[in-house]
């Protein structure tokens, strides 16, 4: 049975206007949530007891105006916390630091990819993977546990125009 | 934006990881579906779709085969996008691209 709680239905549309894809932090206490009409990264601390959202502030770009961010992923590397964001307008992958709860440090992106979707981060955490719709591939890269920088691995023909991922644990 | 163009079962082949169809499940109260989440218990999976709803379906433990969950249609969104389940098992998180609300 669903059931919607009213409580915690929060609005974005001070700062952020299309949320997209989400992730829940390994943690559970923060929600991170991507926004494709103004390249955004918006957080929200979670109620463990009661699954409140509380936007926090800042919200943290993923690069500017025209990324159109759609996949959200974090990893848990040996010793940073890693977002990354996968920016269909700007053929590119994201990775930021993650420090604290709710605080994001953008890395150099990752580029070259074509309109990638979604992406996903592999359980031991030294994997990002992303969908790229435009040339119909699944791209693997490595992540640096030191600073999160992303390097592509292999790339890897999928179908038609691959959208979602999912990943045995 | 590219929309995922069913909802499908497929058998899993641990050792290769290979796809098998399992069959397929239709619910009219979820078109156009979107994005998928599994609980942690892996026995339930929960769908967005463009109409507006969030529709709750179980696996079938062993097969994989989906069936809708009574009651288990969720509606009043605008359009339910992202879908993400918390850890503890007790909550979900749905992005609602047309209102711009979680």
């Amino acid at each position: 049975m669903l059931t919607l709680n009213g409580s915690p239905v929060v609005s974005t549309k001070s700062g952020a206007v299309e949320p997209i894809l989400l992730a829940v932090d390994p943690s559970g206490t923060t929600l991170w949530v991507a926004d494709y009409g103004i390249g955004i990264v918006s957080a929200f601390a979670i109620n463990t007891s009661t699954g409140v959202l509380t936007p926090e502030s800042p919200t943290f770009t993923v690069g500017g105006a025209g990324y159109a961010p759609v996949g959200v992923a974090i990893a848990q590397t040996a010793t940073k916390k890693c977002l990354s964001t996968a920016n269909q307008g700007n053929d590119s992958v994201t990775p930021q630091v993650v420090s604290g709860a709710f605080t994001l440090t953008i890395a150099p992106k990752l580029s070259g990819l074509n309109a990638p979707i979604e992406v996903i981060a592999d359980p031991q955490s030294l994997f990002f993977y992303a969908t790229e719709s435009g040339s119909a591939n699944v791209i693997q890269m490595s992540i640096s546990s030191s600073n999160c920088h992303l390097t592509t691995v292999t790339t890897t023909a999928a179908g038609n125009g691959p959208y979602g991922m999912a990943l045995t644990h | 934006m590219r929309k995922l163009a069913a909802s499908r079962s497929s058998a899993r082949n641990p050792p290769a990881g290979e796809l098998a169809s399992n069959g397929s499940i239709s619910n009219s109260s979820t078109s156009e579906p979107r994005q998928i989440a599994i609980s942690t218990t892996n026995n339930f999976l929960w769908l967005t779709g463009a109409s507006g709803s969030v529709s709750a379906y179980s696996i079938a433990f062993g097969t994989g085969k989906l069936s809708a969950v009574a009651g288990g249609v969720l509606t009043g969104f605008s359009s339910p996008f992202g879908i993400a389940v918390h850890p503890n098992g007790s909550f979900l998180f749905v992005t609602d691209f047309g209102s711009g609300e979680i």
